[in-house]
């Protein structure tokens, strides 16, 4: 087998069904990236924590949308919107069930940066993403990073499912915990909405401080150690300035090549033609 | 205190005599502020110490007049140019005394990072600001931070004040501090001079390092607590960069609105000896 590694080697690109998607070559940042990182860390008070998810629904931006913020329980704020033109929400929400079964599809993401993904529940025939999880490793700056993604219904975040479909809008929630442990370590959040000549993905990772916690509801002796765990959590916790960077760079990344992906495989697949890769 | 929250509420942009002039958001940073912010820290050698701060009066510019650096005895230095079409020199030396008195006026200056202001004097209205303290609550970077700013003349910083006022300069001096505690922790200057079409503020942060003083203390004791104070203080970079861009933030956001503020809230002082 070969190492764990960050983009194609030479054989996958021989041989990847996905090969001619893969992009090595990343854009520069976007200018709103840009200039939130020469801005630097911002008042926290401008990035609302994770309790004020549903204001994601209302038509104004938030004061911060590009950004990063320590709160003062010790937690990260990263915030960023990202443009792409030619891009659905629909786009994104396929893709979120079809990636997470191969390291190729993963990586085509991130080309520099990611590594690997697998379903904790094995199923990779499966095309749905809420309720499961997804674990990844992946570099964020220079250091190697491995997760549980754990996909949420919108609602559990407190927005309104009903009034997303309406607006054919999209939200990919999730818990951010640590692998095969019923630590959580944050929230993740991507909003996708339609804009004229495309879509505009913003994101929201929230990490670290209140947003840590033992389970899902835990008791008293689960919230004392989650308290502890804070504590821990904090010498974790990566530079948000990473997260930012990373963050921008995938979903741009990703944007300029996901139409035509998802002509090739989603359409691929629902019309049953030639169901490429299908692998049980 | 009470009330520390950024910006206005929907009652004060209702209420509030300044909320035409109050921006929530604020215009990109300079090409030549970003440009610093890429470099990042230069030579020390580069930026005089505070000892020099006279020199701001010779004509021309310093090596560096955007930019930031560490120093060998850890303190940092900060420098920030700023170009401001249309505003006076007179128009900043109105504001310094102008703003302290209401969080309101001070929020206009950058509402993204200004909480709250007040006098140490409790005295609001006079239109001096020489030898008062403002205290100030503010966002450096993510940190909120209580500061105390004690406006000193410009001759006691070497400033040659009758110079100054025959070229129409003003230079805003201040001693700063971090509010509770019984250091000096810094230096400030903001040195406004006429170009044409409007004029260009130097500004220039010393802080911590053998710019640390005791208050009151300036003997050897207070020099050990200072020096060690100093050490124990790891921020200095960062600080430096998130100073650097704080300043050139507010100062190009109010000097877009300096010139109608001032034609609207600007009195001749009523009795010449209430000036300094």
């Amino acid at each position: 087998m070969v190492k764990k590694h960050v983009g194609y080697t030479e054989d996958e690109l021989a041989q990847s069904p996905y090969a001619r998607f893969y992009n090595s070559e990343i854009a520069p940042l976007q200018p709103q990236v840009a200039e939130a990182q020469l801005v630097g860390a911002v008042a926290h008070e401008l990035m609302y924590p994770v309790e004020r998810a549903p204001e994601m629904q209302s038509d104004n931006d938030w004061p911060v949308e590009n950004g990063y913020a320590y709160g003062p329980d010790g937690s990260l704020r990263v915030f960023c919107s990202i443009e792409m033109p030619g891009v659905t929400p629909a786009m994104w929400d396929w893709w979120f069930g079809w990636h997470g079964s191969e390291a190729q599809r993963y990586r085509l993401w991130h080309p520099k940066a990611h590594v690997d993904v697998g379903w904790k529940d094995g199923r990779d025939d499966l095309r749905h993403y809420v309720g499961r999880i997804s674990h990844i490793e992946e570099y964020l700056g220079s250091e190697s990073k491995k997760g549980a993604i754990c996909f949420l219904p919108p609602s559990r975040l407190g927005l309104d499912e009903q009034r997303l479909a309406d607006r054919g809008e999209v939200a990919i929630c999730a818990r951010i915990a640590l692998q095969n442990s019923p630590i959580k370590a944050g929230w993740l959040l991507h909003h996708v909405r339609p804009v004229a000549g495309g879509a505009q993905m913003r994101q929201r990772m929230w990490f670290g401080g209140d947003n840590v916690s033992i389970g899902d509801d835990p008791g008293p002796l689960g919230k004392a150690l989650g308290f502890v765990l804070r504590l821990a959590v904090k010498y974790m916790q990566p530079d948000p300035a990473d997260m930012l960077t990373h963050a921008a760079q995938e979903m741009a990344h990703l944007a300029t090549f996901l139409p035509e992906l998802y002509q090739s495989f989603h359409n691929a697949e629902s019309t049953g033609t030639s169901a490429p890769e299908k692998r049980i | 205190m009470t009330n520390l929250y950024l910006g206005y509420t929907d009652a004060e942009l209702v209420s509030s005599p300044y909320a035409r002039f109050y921006k929530p958001q604020m215009a990109g940073l300079p090409p030549h502020v970003k440009d610093a912010l890429l470099n990042g820290a230069v030579a020390e050698e580069l930026m005089p110490g505070f000892e020099f701060a006279a020199e701001l009066q010779n004509p021309g510019y310093w090596q560096v007049e955007t930019g930031h650096t560490l120093a060998a005895d850890r303190s940092a230095r900060v420098s920030i140019l700023t170009y401001m079409p249309g505003v006076t020199p007179a128009m900043w030396d109105w504001w310094f005394a102008w703003h302290g008195s209401e969080a309101q006026r001070y929020k206009l200056w950058h509402p993204r990072s200004h909480v709250y202001v007040a006098w140490e004097d409790g005295r609001e209205g006079l239109d001096t600001y020489i030898g008062r303290t403002s205290q100030v609550v503010e966002y450096i970077g993510s940190t909120r931070m209580d500061l105390t700013i004690r406006f000193v003349p410009p001759a006691s910083v070497g400033f040659d004040e009758q110079l100054l006022s025959e070229k129409g300069e003003v230079a805003i001096c201040a001693r700063g501090g971090v509010g509770g505690l019984p250091f000096e922790t810094g230096w400030l200057i903001h040195h406004v001079r006429p170009v044409p079409g409007g004029s260009e503020m130097r500004s220039r942060f010393w802080l911590a390092g053998d710019n640390i003083e005791l208050r009151g203390h300036s003997g050897a004791a207070g020099k050990l607590l200072s020096r060690t104070a100093a050490f124990l203080n790891r921020d200095g970079p960062r600080v430096a960069r998130d100073i650097l861009v704080h300043c050139a933030q507010e100062m190009n956001h109010l000097a877009a609105l300096l010139p109608e503020l001032y034609a609207n809230f600007y009195k001749e002082p009523t009795d010449e000896s209430d000036r300094r």
